[in-house]
């Protein structure tokens, strides 16, 4: 059995044996509303008490006129919350959020990455994983909290706006490479400040550790639990990023060899030098939400700015069910270079709320502009959200 | 042979997860109802030092019920689970919290009612909101009017979700906003009373009772 099967034959049992052993938990723990009687100074609560299985289901197909093919991807999954509490109250949580997924000759087009054109196809099963950590509150009253785990990269607009099950997304992918990492985080929230900074393998998903990857983030920002919010991130570190190395690799011509950031050799382990520092603000003005981000960096030696601007509209008197999104991406790749690649797309999304559970998503994606000068693509998507 | 592991994998993994939800009862919750429960809790309740989150879910039962005492029907998506928060000074329970999003008319309208150990309303807080005249009713002086009110203030006209004239003065161009937190006020106040019946305990009635201004409080307010 190859390496990786084997690997996710350990995932899918490990995961079955993680469903019936939360469910086992929470059974034995039936929610309780009195007042716990531990000990003082007790620094352990009991493993019961106060815990949220939800489960989710995803049904999604796209099309791609470029490609002239339908793609598919479809995910079953669960997400798991426990909050610990003694006698003085919560003092921490632990998040877990698994799913397992099936994809079509997708090539990413549902999560809008964009790379070069007729690679990073994926066909096949996958164990993934969205949030995994530990959460430490302690006794500071919010203003100090730790992340242990693998958790959201603190960068941006994703900080606050969740697109874990959401067609349409934002740009951690350009920025960061990944929109979560395993590592440690601290963070607070202040009266008037969000804070957060984190320390990470610099891998995405797959714990990966090549020697030298890392990645140092964070974000400071205003309140997010008011209209209008703004924030500032930073990051730098030695990823790895195999769609940012196709990024920086020029093909050679006339019988001159490829190159990678303007160098011969390609990033060994496909690990590059990234920084990024940006801007990011959301306001809602009645049934408008206006989201902005611009950020501008380098990865190996190519200088980079990526921005993006969105509108979302609720439709009144409806309940809230009908929104409507239109959203462009601009990702201008070694903005120094002549003819520099630009990956410029607009996209329009329509989701309505069937039910409490269920969400019906749509997204028409078009290309304006496409990085190394490929075709422009037209992409038609739609989902089936179910989370209950 | 290798597909048909997978395959079998899959069904195992089906199975189980449909089982798995036979071992306990549905725990439906929403998973985060309350943004920045630290920041809000504190503001709300400055002599705590803690507190417990509680999930608590409303049956078919315990929903006509709501339906009947408010009049109305319970939006599609509040339904289930609710969350409450125990806020504590030391060990001892000092109050409760309650995050609630009300609809409005362009969207929800995020609040946070801070109740006593006796049925009343101690203060709120608006977090987001898409409603006109949300200024307005941030201000101490409309949150003063809810303050020490309980269950039997009539919040409501009669039969209705717009905001009791009579009993509340209204802020110019923002009845809107007004009503919905009234009906909040109404709706959130019934669901601790059911949740919450030993925090309850000795409610009075108020309606006709103006509360009196804490000028020192205000002052720190503004």
């Amino acid at each position: 059995m190859k390496i990786h099967e084997k690997k996710n034959k350990v995932m899918i049992w490990l995961c079955a044996l993680g469903i019936l052993g939360f469910h086992a938990i929470e059974a034995v723990g039936s929610s309780t509303r009195s007042e716990r009687e531990a000990g003082e100074g007790e620094l352990f609560s009991t493993w019961s008490g106060d815990s949220i299985f939800k489960k989710e289901i995803i049904i999604g197909g796209s099309w791609s006129d470029e490609r002239g093919e339908i793609g598919g991807k479809h995910s079953v999954g669960f997400e798991f919350l426990k909050k610990f509490s003694n006698a003085k109250g919560d003092w921490a949580s632990l998040f877990l959020q698994l799913r397992f997924v099936r994809n079509d000759r997708q090539s990413t087009l549902m999560n809008g990455a964009k790379m070069a054109p007729h690679d990073g196809e994926i066909t096949g099963w996958g164990l993934h994983h969205h949030d995994a950590y530990f959460k430490y509150m302690g006794p500071w009253k919010g203003k100090l909290y730790f992340h242990v785990g693998y958790f959201e990269v603190p960068f941006g607009l994703e900080q606050n706006v969740d697109t874990h099950s959401t067609l349409i997304q934002l740009m951690p992918i350009r920025n960061v490479g990944f929109k979560r990492d395993w590592g440690i985080l601290v963070g607070g929230q202040l009266p008037e400040t969000d804070y957060d900074l984190a320390f990470t393998r610099g891998a995405g998903m797959d714990y990966r550790e090549r020697g030298e990857n890392y990645l140092v983030s964070g974000r400071v920002g205003t309140p997010s639990d008011r209209n209008f919010c703004m924030g500032l991130s930073g990051l730098y570190g030695d990823v790895i990023d195999s769609m940012g190395v196709m990024r920086g690799n020029t093909m050679g011509m006339m019988g001159m060899p490829n190159t990678w950031f303007g160098r011969t050799a390609k990033p060994a382990d496909d690990i590059i030098e990234r920084s990024r520092v940006g801007l990011d603000c959301m306001n809602l003005l009645g049934p408008y939400t206006l989201k902005g981000e611009v950020s501008y960096g380098e990865d190996e030696n190519q200088e980079i700015i990526n921005s993006i601007f969105e509108i979302d509209y609720l439709f009144p008197d409806m309940d809230g069910r009908l929104e409507a999104i239109a959203q462009i991406q601009n990702a201008h790749q070694d903005i120094d270079a002549p003819g520099s690649d630009d990956d410029t797309f607009l996209t329009f999304g329509l989701n309505y709320r069937l039910s409490r559970a269920m969400t019906l998503q749509s997204m028409y994606r078009h290309d304006l502009q496409r990085i190394k000068n490929t075709e422009n693509d037209n992409v038609v998507a739609l989902q089936l959200y179910t989370y209950f | 042979m290798m597909k048909n592991k997978k395959w079998l994998y899959v069904a195992c993994i089906f199975v189980l997860w449909i089982l798995s939800s036979l071992l306990v009862e549905s725990s439906q919750a929403a998973l985060c109802a309350f943004r920045n429960p630290d920041k809000n809790v504190y503001v709300l309740f400055p002599e705590a030092t803690g507190y417990r989150s509680v999930v608590v879910k409303l049956d078919k039962k315990a929903q006509e019920k709501t339906e009947k005492y408010l009049g109305h029907k319970l939006d599609f998506d509040e339904v289930g689970e609710h969350t409450f928060y125990l806020i504590l000074k030391d060990k001892d329970v000092i109050g409760m919290i309650r995050p609630h999003a009300e609809r409005g008319r362009y969207g929800i309208v995020e609040m946070v009612w801070a109740f006593t150990l006796d049925g009343k309303i101690k203060d709120y807080k608006i977090q987001r909101s898409r409603e006109r005249g949300t200024d307005k009713v941030k201000r101490v002086e409309f949150r003063r009017q809810f303050r020490g009110k309980s269950l039997k203030t009539a919040f409501t006209e009669a039969n209705s979700k717009k905001i009791n004239s009579k009993l509340f003065k209204v802020p110019k161009k923002s009845e809107r906003i007004c009503s919905v937190i009234a009906f909040s006020a109404k709706k959130n106040l019934f669901l601790y009373k059911h949740f919450f019946p030993e925090y309850n305990r000795n409610a009075e009635e108020h309606t006709n009772e103006k509360p009196q201004p804490n000028p020192e409080k205000e002052s720190q307010e503004k």
